[in-house]
């Protein structure tokens, strides 16, 4: 948005119309001189006078617009946008996403269950506000991929760059909560909380899930736990990363409940079933409501100085007017 | 006193076409004066207010062109206390991670020393928020703007020019991407540290420092290398050969940094100095504390207006001396 920092120089702007009659207009604004035709040889005046005519008018519109110009630079403007500025620190979240192959199982029409996961992820950390959150991904074994940031768009990038069995053939739920442990460790906000979704059975990895549970609780991070996925025989498709082969097949599917649910007591967080996509979308509004703390805002406007262009602009025609003047129409004061 | 933009200064170039303009029509038009009068001069009354308003006219302009190139070139002096309600600190840390910072003429080369830099800094600002970025011939936000120490210090131990992929250096984008590392939203006070030897093979960094200083984002430079200069030993142990098959050389270009500092509002520092990370640590945490006590910051007054204004009358002058009459007593 256009804003003036001295808007009152805009009244300047009124001294241009009578100006323009003044310069223009007005009668008897000019001198005749009378002389005589021997002077052009006794030929009289052969040259067209529309280019003259153009040349001048341009020249008269130089001149006024320059003007304009230079008063509007007067005045200060300045490009203005307005920026919410969050006065203190929000939760620290970090989600721990399963990367195992059976997170391709397709019971999550159309998609698969890691694209609905990865889907819903990405509309929950749209709703979110000066949270930093990152992001953890877990196979045979765990990784960082994203420090808590309110970087999101950094984030989201990197979260869509995420491939089912890029960490290996396993699960492994302790890990990935101890690695995401890790990283919270330094922060210094008032709340830190993990969102674990898996849909499998711990079977890889040195810490066990309630071992790296009392670790988070430990730093005085809340678990809240997701189990996604629905019960029985689930039809799977995949595409092998290292031979690009894609693979067909069927799992058994289910997790380990009693096991996600101790690891979110121990923490004092909370478990959620989600069986669905509808189901899923419902357990991250929980979440997203259940994680809210006080926000103080305040309205920032900045604003960038854009004089240096109308200035730039108006120099620029006073000067072709001049020289226009000067070298096309040989004009002397 | 401080010139904004000191390239429109070029517009002063305008003079000389207006000046010579003006006085090759002047002659042509007492010439042609004569021819009207007959071959004779017309009367010394005439002559003298004829020249008088050209005179005028000409001059009055060129001090308009001045006086606005002046306001055009932004100038700055003294300052003036504005509100600022901000705490905390954020940081972007830009690293050259060129090939030329594997010379070894600050051991063991520039690259670690850079990073034990940016490690010290690291564990000297705690409770601030660090994101780094990586440079060569491109740029890439290697760790966005986290708390997070222990992905910070991984990166550091580990940086080294794979990091980036582009060849060659260009300090601009790892500016670029720096500034661009800072998320929207935060009330935290803003400042780059750039680890580098200067050394650019890419397009100039004087946009990118002027942007960050438009952002109120200070640029401390700290320079590593010797301006002696330096072979560069690839980790395969061979020396990097140029065109010719001779061993690059390679210097820091303190100048170039020194420029970025002075451009943003930001200091140099010489990996040389005594307690280096002590004194920038302490150099940025009093940044983030003198910007932020009593909720207000002394800024530098703009001085544009009132060279514009000076200029705005004078070219109304300059459309006076043209346009009256002037009549003889």
């Amino acid at each position: 948005m256009l804003t003036f920092e001295a808007p009152l120089y805009l009244v300047l702007c009124f001294l241009i119309p009578p100006g323009i009659w003044l310069r223009h207009l007005r009668r008897g604004r000019g001198n005749l001189i009378g002389f005589p035709f021997d002077l052009w040889r006794q030929r009289g005046f052969s040259a067209s006078l529309r280019a003259l005519r153009i040349l001048l008018l341009f020249c008269h519109s130089a001149f006024w617009t320059g003007c304009a110009l230079l008063i509007v630079a007067l005045a200060g403007p300045g490009l203005s946008s307005r920026e919410r500025v969050f006065l203190n620190k929000g939760i620290d979240m970090m989600i721990v996403l399963d990367e195992s192959p059976s997170m391709a199982a397709q019971d999550f029409q159309p998609k698969d269950r890691f694209e609905t996961a990865r889907e819903t992820i990405r509309r929950f950390i749209r709703g979110r506000e000066n949270d930093p959150i990152g992001l953890v991904g877990f196979g045979y074994e765990a990784a960082l991929h994203v420090p808590p940031t309110l970087d999101y768009q950094y984030l989201l990038s990197e979260l869509d760059k995420l491939q089912v069995m890029a960490l290996g053939d396993g699960t492994a739920i302790g890990m990935g909560i101890a690695v995401a442990a890790l990283h919270l460790k330094s922060s210094t906000a008032p709340e830190k909380v993990i969102i674990l979704l898996t849909d499998g059975k711990n079977n890889a990895g040195e810490i066990p899930p309630d071992t790296a549970a009392r670790i988070a609780a430990g730093l005085g991070a809340r678990i809240y736990v997701i189990g996604i996925g629905g019960r029985g025989e689930v039809p799977i498709e995949l595409r092998d990363l290292k031979s690009g082969k894609i693979l067909r097949g069927s799992i058994e599917g289910g997790f380990d409940e009693e096991v996600l649910k101790t690891v979110a007591e121990k923490s004092g967080g909370s478990y959620f079933f989600a069986g669905n996509q509808g189901t899923l979308n419902a357990v991250f509004s929980a979440i997203d409501s259940l994680e809210t703390v006080e926000r103080r805002v305040r309205i920032q406007v900045t604003t960038r100085a854009v004089h240096a262009w109308f200035i730039m602009a108006a120099i620029i025609l006073l000067a072709a007017d001049f020289l226009l003047r000067v070298f096309f129409l040989r004009e002397v004061p | 006193m401080k010139l904004e933009n000191p390239l429109g200064l070029f517009f002063l170039l305008l003079l000389v076409p207006v000046v010579y303009a003006a006085l090759r029509n002047y002659l042509g038009a007492k010439t042609f004066r004569r021819r009207l009068a007959g071959g004779e001069g017309p009367e010394d009354g005439d002559s003298g207010r004829f020249f008088a308003r050209v005179f005028l006219h000409t001059v009055f302009f060129c001090a308009f062109l001045v006086f606005s190139v002046l306001a055009l070139a932004d100038i700055s002096w003294g300052t003036a206390p504005q509100t600022e309600d901000r705490s905390g600190l954020e940081v972007a840390l830009a690293l050259d991670v060129s090939r030329s910072m594997l010379a070894e003429d600050s051991p063991p080369t520039r690259l670690k020393t850079a990073c034990d830099i940016a490690l010290g800094l690291i564990q000297g600002l705690g409770g601030s928020r660090f994101a780094v970025a990586a440079f060569k011939g491109g740029a890439v936000l290697a760790v966005p703007m986290t708390e997070d120490r222990e992905t910070l210090e991984a990166f550091f131990l580990d940086a080294g020019p794979p990091a980036v992929n582009a060849p060659g250096t260009s300090v601009e984008s790892g500016l670029e991407t720096a500034l661009a590392a800072f998320p929207p939203g935060t009330a935290s006070h803003r400042a780059i540290v750039l680890l580098s030897d200067g050394e650019s093979l890419e397009n100039s960094s004087g946009e990118s420092a002027r942007k960050a200083a438009a952002l109120g984002i200070p640029v401390f430079a700290v320079g590593i290398g010797g301006a002696g200069g330096s072979v560069i030993r690839l980790p395969g142990g061979n020396l990097l050969a140029g065109p010719g098959g001779r061993p690059v050389v390679t210097r820091q270009n303190q100048e170039a940094l020194e420029a970025i500092a002075r451009v943003s509002g930001g200091e140099y520092f010489s990996f040389r100095e005594p307690g280096l990370i002590s004194r920038l640590t302490d150099r940025l945490r009093g940044f983030a504390e003198s910007h932020g006590k009593m909720g207000f910051r002394l800024a530098p007054v703009h001085r544009y207006r009132s060279f514009l204004l000076a200029g705005f009358f004078l070219l109304c002058a300059s459309i006076l001396a043209r346009s009256v009459k002037w009549k003889k007593k």
